[in-house]
């Protein structure tokens, strides 16, 4: 895996400097999942901008921000002066989408869907965008190759967890993840059942419900565990305390950048997150 | 203000100085908003040249070619800038020029579009039509096409108007307690119903909410811009027209028919006006506070009460202040934008903190 890494990342770095005459060079990448995607092929130093989601590598904390991804202003990017704009399902408003296209500058809109498919056509689309379609490859074929690692994993595990995604904002109060939405996209890839997968979208959740569901395991995300200050705080939510998934301890910490942004470091992630689950639910009484 | 006896004298002295005035603050409003306008197609996060902005300005007005300018250049003046421009003096004249003669109309200067619920009830109406035009509201969406949205604020911004008249008016007197107490009551209710769609909203409509309830110019595009942009104009020019019989009703509803007006029919003209303005702005740029109430209050402050002078002032210093302020929104953390509502209530509420000290003052010294 390393090694692949590194052969990835010297492939990129040849790929990069031999498109590099004809290439643009002011690439504007909006969006967590792809500005990573733009990393990993190793064409990092075209991006004079990306968006407050894209933080991951560390290196794009330290380019310019043209605001939140659903924020976008039009003549803010077009600011920028650049030749190429890339940006995630997610973006809007759409307006502003409008009014950029309406300038001629190519602007490359990949689409949104929780599954790993997706992953590989964003980075494939956005190598072909960058002119890097070897590194482009080369990435697809790491990327697939961990998620089939990934599988060969989870079935071993043989694990169908009934599952409630958690979160909370901003006051923290409670939401359940339901369907059409990144949580059962996870759901689905370490092959749970969403006991909320009958809604859509981020629902209000009241212990009471919670409590009904029984889920197996409550799933959280990273950075809700890190505003609650540890996972022990989290467990004891009021909207999740007194099920029987936080009693035993079978809560498991989503990384809410490498998998809930559908990025190319999902599948690795998946698999560990599964393994951690099973180990979990084998031992009985959890982590 | 003590008369003595030369009374009549000093009055009409008086009158004279305050048309003078009257037109004077009228003037500097309309120059100030001109200079609101000019920048605003100016100045932008992408730095264009002033001849290159004129050069597209007269291709654009049929004086010749603008071919040596980029496409983006041509671009984000044509289909950014301009509709922006537009699109914020419209909708600062129409909140401006509405609170002017809402707070008529009630003859409170407490009577904020923003403060009573109109916006918001405004706000509900548009708001379902986006989380429910695909669904439940389909035949609406597909009957009124690109006007769905302005109308449908118009006729949410409408109901409360008329629901907070009704509940705070006392034999022709409006009970200004009962009206805030309404006006929160109404503002209360139109958040729960907003939070309630908030909920049924999917993802993608979501995206459209959050842009649309913090209050930004930056939805101006053509198609979305003109449909509102007619119904403002209506509303603002028509308002204008109501000067007159407006002043009469300063002079209380009994007087006021005295002299001839028709109460009823100017009450209703104004509130179906100011619900037409009200609601279009909100259509397309959110819910925008302060405007409605700041603008005319300045205005009265330096013309008197006379509506002559106090509603072209306001829709002037409406628009000047949303000019700026959209300047402001623009600018400050280029390349991303600041929400246009965060910048006026942030300039309009310590504003309003200052006049209301100063008026402290005064009535201690006075």
């Amino acid at each position: 895996m390393k090694s692949g890494l590194a052969a990835i990342a010297s492939f990129a770095l040849t790929a990069a400097i031999f498109s590099q005459a004809f290439a643009q060079d002011r690439v504007v990448s909006v969006g967590g999942d792809i500005t990573e995607i733009v990393y990993a092929l190793g064409e990092g130093d075209r991006l004079s901008a990306t968006d407050s989601t894209s933080v991951y590598p560390p290196e794009a904390l330290a380019t310019p921000k043209v605001g939140y991804v659903r924020q976008l202003s039009a003549e803010g990017v077009l600011s920028l002066e650049p030749d190429l704009i890339l940006i995630s399902g997610a973006a809007g408003p759409p307006e502003a989408l409008d009014q950029v296209r309406a300038t001629g500058v190519p602007l490359i809109e990949m689409r949104t869907a929780y599954t790993v498919e997706a992953i590989l056509e964003k980075t494939r689309r956005v190598a072909d965008a960058l002119n890097a379609s070897e590194a482009g490859a080369a990435l697809i074929a790491d990327i697939e190759t961990d998620w089939r690692n990934a599988q060969d994993t989870m079935s071993t595990l043989g694990i169908a967890p009934s599952v409630l995604f958690f979160s909370t904002v901003g006051d923290g109060s409670a939401r359940a993840g339901g369907d059409e939405t990144a949580a059962q996209g996870v759901i689905d890839l370490i092959g749970g059942v969403n006991v909320f997968g009958d809604r859509t979208g981020y629902k209000d959740l009241s212990l009471e419900a919670a409590i009904a569901a029984d889920p197996d395991i409550i799933l959280v995300m990273s950075h809700n565990v890190a505003q609650a200050g540890d996972l022990e705080k989290m467990m004891d939510h009021p909207a999740i305390s007194l099920t029987s998934a936080a009693q035993s301890g079978h809560v498991f910490v989503v990384d809410s950048v490498q998998i809930m942004q559908f990025g190319p470091r999902l599948p690795a992630a998946i698999s560990k997150l599964a393994t951690e689950i099973e180990a979990a639910l084998a031992d009985g009484d959890g982590a | 203000m003590a008369l003595n006896a030369k009374a009549g004298e000093t009055l009409a002295g008086l009158g004279a100085a305050r048309a003078r005035r009257g037109r004077q603050i009228v003037l500097g409003a309309s120059a100030l908003a001109l200079i609101g306008m000019l920048l605003g197609v100016l100045i932008g996060p992408l730095s264009i040249e002033i001849a290159d902005i004129l050069a597209v300005i007269g291709q654009n007005l049929g004086l010749g070619e603008a071919e040596h300018i980029t496409r983006v250049k041509e671009g984000v003046i044509e289909n950014i800038r301009i509709p922006r421009v537009l699109l914020g003096a419209l909708v600062g004249a129409s909140l401006g020029v509405a609170g002017a003669a809402m707070q008529g109309f009630f003859r409170n200067p407490l009577a904020d579009p923003g403060l009573i619920g109109v916006s918001s009830g405004g706000a509900l109406a548009a708001i379902a039509v986006i989380v429910l035009g695909g669904a439940a509201l389909r035949p609406v969406t597909l009957l009124l096409g690109p006007f769905a949205l302005p109308l449908a604020a118009f006729g949410g911004a409408f109901a409360t108007v008329v629901l907070i008249y009704r509940a705070a008016s006392l034999d022709g007197r409006v009970v200004v307690a009962t009206m805030l107490l309404a006006g929160v009551a109404a503002n209360a209710f139109a958040f729960s119903g907003i939070g309630y769609l908030t909920f049924l909203a999917d993802d993608a409509q979501l995206r459209d909410l959050t842009f649309w309830t913090l209050g930004s110019l930056g939805g101006a595009v053509w198609e979305r811009v003109l449909p509102a942009a007619g119904l403002m104009i209506i509303s603002i020019i028509g308002i204008l027209t109501l000067a007159r019989p407006m002043n009469g009703l300063l002079l209380g509803e009994a007087d006021a028919s005295t002299l001839g007006v028709d109460v009823e029919k100017v009450k209703r003209r104004a509130a179906f006006l100011t619900a037409l303005g009200v609601g279009a702005a909100t259509s397309v740029c959110g819910i925008i506070n302060f405007v409605g109430l700041v603008v005319p209050h300045l205005v009265r402050l330096a013309t008197g009460p006379d509506h002559r002078y106090v509603l072209p002032g306001s829709a002037l210093l409406g628009a000047a202040l949303v000019l700026f302020s959209d300047l402001v929104a623009r600018m400050a953390v280029t390349p991303a934008e600041l929400p246009l509502g965060v910048v006026t209530a942030a300039i309009g509420a310590p504003f309003f903190f200052w006049l209301l000290l100063k008026d402290k003052r005064r009535e201690r010294l006075g």
